[in-house]
């Protein structure tokens, strides 16, 4: 059921991101909503959770790009992971931690997708225009925070009681 | 114990999802068929909805393409009333130079570009990110669209066709760093394999031009259309930006603008001849 429902959000995004965020650039760089999706599943489930969802997230999109598959997979992966590590290590949570961690999760995202692009020889954009991409990307994935962790909070529900559960055990 | 457990199972599972991300990146670059058969589906699956949700955007995107690039708009109005100007006069030289090599070509039994069939598309969807270099066209496999077909603009090569379903098509820029095409120097006549360069949206030549080549700024680079060429010959491919030399000194490097304009590409030319266009 979770991963029905995590099937759900991540097509819904990809339709989003496809038809809607990357026909709105702003400085000529498009934003990345998929990514902001891990980044939530790490914020909401756990490190594990993220870099599964990133993985799935990341892999399917990979399938409509032409870039290398798996690059986008790996990346937000990673980066999934890292959240979750992250946000599990904060002992007070106040509303802002999220929001930071997302926009600074985003940026790393864009960083760690272009050196990995480099490394592979893609290299599809140039320095001078990264500082634009991770803005935008950072910026509104900040902007969507809230109703993108919304939706992995329902996605993940399951997992997240039967965690509690073991928890309470 | 617990928590360090589930740290240390955590961490496998990320190791995992790293070697399942590198195999699947192998495969990829190994053109492997599971990829390809998986990259087909995706498209499959996602094309319907997309079209749907682009009909959606496309007035709001638009609308905003209008209010983004308006200054950008306003210069290139300005550049090309001026570059009409200078194109009207050449035209009718040109005319006639055209109709005598058509005639020409004929006579000597060549086959000519115009004679292959073709089929207008409309651009519907720009690159998904930013490090993107495809579009989408309203065309597909119902139209006679397959891969590896050539597109082009009223100004030369734009792309290729690198996926196809029932009624949309990808093309995969010729600037995409994986895109590669033997051209040849109009003036000249030295062929060479050029590659998108990405990042600075031009294609680059490595090899393939003598040293001795008296390539400078400015020069016509068209499609070689070597026997077995995917691209018909003839077709503009764009002009010399720069010219540099090989790390040996024996041969000469090349910068190419592309011919097409593929930032503002609303409408495009898909050539019917996917297999030995020459």
């Amino acid at each position: 059921m979770t991963a029905l429902r995590v099937g759900i959000v991540v097509f819904v995004v990809i339709v989003v991101q496809a038809s809607f965020v990357s026909r709105f650039p702003v400085l000529g760089a498009r934003g990345d909503i998929v990514l902001l999706v891990a980044i939530a599943a790490g914020l909401e489930g756990n490190a594990q959770r993220g870099a599964v969802v990133g993985f799935a997230a990341g892999l399917v999109f990979d399938l409509l790009l032409t870039s290398p598959a798996g690059l986008s997979a790996l990346t937000y992966c990673l980066v999934a992971y890292l959240v979750g590590s992250f946000h599990a290590s904060v002992l007070r949570s106040t509303w802002w931690i999220p929001l930071a961690a997302t926009v600074m999760a985003s940026a790393l995202g864009v960083m760690l997708f272009a050196l990995f692009d480099q490394v592979l020889g893609e290299a599809t954009v140039e320095a001078g225009r990264l500082p634009a991409i991770v803005a935008v990307v950072a910026v509104l994935n900040g902007l969507l925070s809230r109703p993108a962790r919304w939706a992995m909070r329902w996605a993940l529900a399951d997992t997240s009681r039967s965690r509690d559960r073991m928890f309470l055990r | 114990m617990a928590l360090s457990r589930r740290t240390g199972r955590s961490r496998f599972t990320l190791f995992l999802l790293v070697l399942a991300s590198i195999t699947v990146l192998t495969l990829d670059f190994r053109e492997s068929a599971p990829v390809s058969g998986l990259r087909s589906g995706a498209d499959s699956v996602f094309s319907p909805v997309r079209s749907f949700a682009d009909s959606i955007s496309e007035p709001f995107a638009n609308a905003w393409g209008g209010i983004a690039e308006y200054d950008d708009l306003t210069d290139e109005n300005e550049r090309l009333r001026r570059r009409i100007d200078v194109l009207e006069g050449r035209q009718i030289g040109d005319e006639v130079a055209r109709r005598q090599n058509t005639e020409l070509k004929r006579q000597l039994g060549i086959r000519l570009t115009t004679d292959i069939p073709t089929t207008a598309a409309r651009v519907v969807s720009g690159p998904l990110t930013s490090f993107d270099a495809t579009v989408q066209i309203d065309r597909g496999s119902g139209d006679g669209v397959k891969e590896g077909m050539a597109v082009v603009t009223d100004a030369g090569l734009a792309g290729r066709v690198v996926r196809v379903t029932g009624g949309r098509s990808q093309i995969q820029l010729i600037t995409d760093p994986s895109f590669t095409l033997g051209i040849r120097l109009a003036e000249q006549g030295d062929v060479g394999i050029a590659r998108g360069a990405g990042r600075e949206g031009t294609l680059e030549v490595a090899d393939g031009i003598s040293g001795d080549t008296g390539v400078k700024r400015g020069d016509a680079v068209i499609t070689s259309g070597l026997e077995g060429s995917a691209y018909p010959p003839d077709v503009p491919v764009g002009k010399v930006r720069s010219v540099g030399r090989t790390a040996d000194r024996t041969e000469k490097t090349l910068v190419i603008d592309p011919a097409a304009d593929l930032r503002g590409l609303s409408y495009v030319t898909v050539l019917l001849c996917d297999e030995n266009c020459s």
